[in-house]
């Protein structure tokens, strides 16, 4: 006769039966198995032994020990101002300190749209000549460069200009390939990856 | 001293808490009050040495009360306090690297002071409570078991089993997976059995 694999008692199935809630197959299991009972009743038994620990209390005064400490670490400045502003206080000051200067930035705004719009068209015109400027000196600076004349010349004509930027394309492919293999988390777990 | 007002008493933790924020001390109190007991057992169970625990406990309520506003209203206010517990405790262990003694002291003590010096210190002078478990052999044998335990399974034990903590808040509490706490805990149930065994013969 074919003898199946004995399946004991789990975890799951332990709780369940201190919870008087085991399930026909691991009751009958239970009732036949030996050694399953046996260590379920000795599971009973530490969990009894565990439920009747005692608890511990601290030495007497042990909340006045602790609200002592914590005055004596409180910040010099938040034990000054703890007992005329509590906490909420300073956030409703801080909120209306922030609505106070909002307000005041709108008046002002509209008090001076003329002197306001002068500012921002001065800075718009400054900011372009800027960029102006400077794209201006970098241009000038590339052509001037020693390279620039023989790069132009071989670029100039439309078979070898298509070779150089093909080859700049498949470069830049490649690199992006490479980057996105460093980037990728590894599909199975490494040792000691959480280290 | 008088005890904290009848209002504080009945309300719920989110309540005394709000309290707290405003730099209430009556709040503070009954804080302190309701979670001493159970905070200073898990980690006196954990260091096993009753000023440290007493100066770790203290610890985790000043963490607790300087970061109530941090706190974050829809967590249990226990697991959080129990986490600053446990962690306290943990960190505690690894820097002294305690969670490798034995009752028979430290395995790299050279010397019989030094050996007596890092033993599990049960039944020491003024641990009265202990020392009452101790003499019962069950209780006695239990806690000995337990402070064998590695420490992450004994923090479980003890929350889930003493405390009575439920298996998600304690994976809550300790940030761990639920699958994870159930192993520990049976783990744990596990050397516990062994260790009581020849009791129950």
């Amino acid at each position: 006769m074919k003898k199946w694999p004995v399946n004991h008692l789990t975890a799951d199935d332990l709780d369940a039966f201190h919870s008087a809630s085991l399930s026909d197959a691991a009751r009958d299991h239970l009732a036949e198995c030996e050694e399953c009972r046996t260590m379920a009743e000795l599971d009973r038994a530490v969990l009894a032994a565990l439920a009747t620990l005692p608890s511990y209390a601290p030495a007497p005064h042990f909340a006045d020990r602790v609200v002592a400490r914590l005055q004596r670490h409180a910040p010099a400045l938040s034990r000054v101002l703890a007992p005329r502003f509590p906490a909420s206080w300073n956030r409703r000051a801080l909120a209306a300190t922030l609505v106070l200067g909002l307000g005041a930035s709108i008046v002002w705004t509209l008090l001076n749209r003329t002197l306001l719009l002068s500012w921002i068209n001065l800075a718009a015109a400054e900011t372009g000549r800027t960029i102006w400027l400077g794209v201006r000196v970098a241009a000038t600076n590339l052509t001037s460069q020693p390279w620039y004349a023989p790069l132009r010349d071989f670029a100039s004509s439309p078979g070898r200009l298509a070779l150089v930027i093909g080859g700049c394309l498949v470069l830049y492919a490649v690199a992006l390939a490479a980057m996105r293999r460093l980037l990728t988390p590894p599909s199975r777990p490494v040792p000691h990856g959480n280290w | 001293m008088s005890g904290p007002a009848p209002d504080l008493r009945a309300a719920t933790d989110q309540e005394v808490v709000l309290r707290a924020r405003t730099g209430d001390q009556a709040a503070y109190r009954e804080l302190v009050r309701r979670y001493e007991r159970p905070v200073f057992s898990l980690v006196f169970r954990m260091v096993r040495n009753r000023e440290l625990a007493e100066d770790l406990s203290q610890e985790t309520f000043i963490k607790v009360l300087n970061a109530l506003e941090s706190y974050r209203p829809e967590f249990k206010f226990s697991s959080w306090v129990f986490k600053i517990a446990n962690n306290a405790a943990i960190d505690h262990l690894r820097r002294r690297e305690l969670d490798t003694l034995s009752l028979e002291g430290s395995p790299h003590a050279e010397t019989p002071q030094m050996i007596e010096a890092t033993a599990l210190q049960i039944g020491e002078r003024g641990e009265t409570a202990l020392e009452e478990v101790e003499n019962r052999e069950l209780g006695g044998e239990i806690e000995r078991a337990i402070a064998r335990l590695r420490p992450e399974y004994r923090t479980c034990i003890l929350l889930r089993h003493v405390e009575g903590r439920a298996y998600e808040e304690i994976a809550e509490i300790l940030n761990l997976p639920l699958g994870t706490v159930k192993t520990y805990i049976h783990r744990a149930r596990n050397e516990l059995r062994v260790a009581l065994a020849h009791l129950k013969q």
